[in-house]
């Protein structure tokens, strides 16, 4: 099956559960958004699968292939925020290198893409800005054939000119090559119009894993005065509130019922942030 | 397949420089301080140098920590399992050995000749030593230490940077206070049961020793580094 699988994953940092039992299968041929707070796991998870840190329960493959194995290590590719390149490199010999390693590495391309970022690639990684060492981080993977790019927060430190030509570059790489990418980020409203599905990870646990689209469908916020919207919800899915002076908003999953003409209710669309706020706000309150 | 030579290719690549770099300061330290001595304080006797082959050591050592803590993370961070990072930095480090071991014996061995430096060989077995028994004694003597210094830097990640200091403290106690104090204990019967022990390891002539006996130690510790770098750094994670 060509699919990222984990299963039961689990990992312990001392007394702190990072990731916690955690199953998921990510298909191949998809944009993902793992998304998570602060501390949820995300990097964790993208560590184990990237075979960087080891689970300490459960199993994890790449299109069948035990993560660790040299066919899983050559499935996918990982930018992590955390620095790895020998400082003392030039930037071209860091592509050098990516093109040794790497049979899907295009030298040509990673050039082409360094120029469009004005990447000097004559200059030493430890020389680079953060934001000039993302931006050769993510140049290395822009210029990489490879079945699963994984990236953990692409972004760090890049202006928004910058982060608009990675996604734009991203979606012209997927379009014509396809393949599997991951994105982890907090900036979530920025990459949601890219992603085809998300995973939003609290406290080392999967809290769901959907369709993008069915998200944006299904999410509907209703206001009003507070008896009318929980007269309205009852029954509903309900996954956060907010009160605004008299007025109570809902935010809710799932179908919206037709309200009778001349009702107070107001109904608008639910951002993807506002969907992960209050689920992982929920989640807060619960555990 | 491609990864094993990349990363064989990437160690070597990135390594010898630096191999060329310090034999050049090396033998131009001891040639200006030859001239000083020769020529500007006319020095005409003795000989100005001898083990040479502890730099040697030294830089191995360095290079075994480095091979630690920057080619791993740059060869993981290309999707490099960690068995090909061991074979790579294996490689790496028996190439080292064998061509610096190579220089040495050939050069400290004129040198000697020419009554500028002592080979440490000499100093422990005589200007008989065969060379390609020198060859082969530094050879494996510089394989131990590279891989030692790769298994300790492996060792000192493993259990973080606190413990690590910690360790050190007490192996540094136990080697310039325990270790002193233990074999001043000793009865004098002890203490020179100890020293021909030693001297028959290094398997010195005089005391008995068997002339394979270093040949054979050098290689049991060798192997002994290599299976705990390579325990180790199968279950090193990348922080």
């Amino acid at each position: 099956m060509e699919a990222i699988e984990l299963k039961n994953v689990t990992k312990r940092y001392g007394g702190v559960t990072a990731l916690d039992g955690v199953s998921l299968t990510l298909e191949a041929g998809k944009i993902y958004g793992l998304l998570g707070r602060n501390g949820a796991g995300k990097s964790t998870l993208l560590g184990v699968l990237s075979n960087r840190i080891f689970a300490d329960g459960g199993t994890a493959f790449i299109n069948g292939n035990p993560v660790g194995s040299s066919a899983a290590q050559d499935l996918l590719f990982c930018v992590g925020e955390a620095n790895y390149y020998r400082p003392a490199c030039r930037v071209k010999d860091l592509f050098f290198w990516a093109g040794k390693f790497y049979a899907g590495f295009d030298e040509t391309l990673a050039e082409e893409i360094a120029g469009k970022f004005r990447l000097d690639v004559n200059r030493r990684f430890k020389s680079l800005s953060t934001g000039y060492r993302s931006i050769c981080k993510l140049t290395l993977a822009l210029a990489l054939r490879i079945p699963y790019l994984v990236f953990d927060e692409p972004v760090l430190g890049l202006d928004a000119n910058s982060r608009e030509l990675f996604y734009t570059l991203l979606l012209g790489s997927y379009a014509k090559n396809g393949g599997t990418v991951v994105l982890a980020t907090h900036l979530i409203e920025e990459v949601a119009s890219l992603l085809e599905e998300v995973v939003l990870i609290d406290h080392g646990k999967i809290l769901l894993q959907r369709s993008a689209e069915s998200l944006r469908e299904s999410g509907y916020c209703v206001a009003g005065p507070e008896q009318e919207v929980d007269r309205y919800c009852a029954g509903k899915h309900v996954v956060g509130e907010d009160r605004l002076g008299g007025l109570k908003l809902a935010y809710c999953l799932g179908g919206r019922e037709p309200v009778p003409a001349g009702s107070p209710l107001q109904f608008s669309q639910m951002s993807l942030q506002k969907l992960f706020v209050k689920l992982t706000e929920r989640e807060a309150e619960n555990g | 397949m491609k990864k094993r030579n990349a990363a064989i290719l990437y160690e070597f690549r990135v390594s010898f420089p630096y191999l060329l770099l310090f034999y050049a300061i090396q033998y131009g330290v001891v040639a200006a301080l030859w001239l000083l001595a020769r020529g500007v304080m006319g020095l005409s006797e003795g000989r100005l140098f001898g083990t040479l082959e502890l730099c040697s050591m030294i830089f191995l050592a360095v290079a075994g920590a480095q091979g630690f803590t920057e080619d791993f993370k740059m060869l993981m961070q290309n999707g490099v399992p960690r068995g090909t990072i061991f074979l790579a930095n294996l490689a790496l480090f028996a190439s080292f050995s064998a061509v610096m071991a190579l220089i040495d014996t050939v050069v400290l061995r004129a040198l000697g000749q020419n009554s500028v430096a002592e080979p440490l060989t000499w100093a422990l077995y005589g200007r008989e030593f065969p060379s390609a028994a020198n060859w082969l004694w530094l050879f494996l003597l510089y394989c131990s230490v590279s891989m030692s210094f790769y298994a300790a830097t492996l060792a000192c990640h493993k259990i973080g940077r606190v413990w690590s200091f910690c360790a050190g403290g007490v192996l540094l106690a136990l080697l310039l206070i325990g270790l002193p104090v233990t074999v001043g204990m000793l009865p004098a019967e002890g203490r020179e049961r100890l020293a021909l022990f030693f001297l028959r390891l290094f398997g010195i002539p005089a005391a008995g020793g068997s002339p394979l006996a270093p040949f054979a130690l050098f290689l049991g510790l060798s192997l002994l580094w290599s299976a705990c770098a390579f325990g180790l750094l199968r279950r090193t994670e990348l922080r």
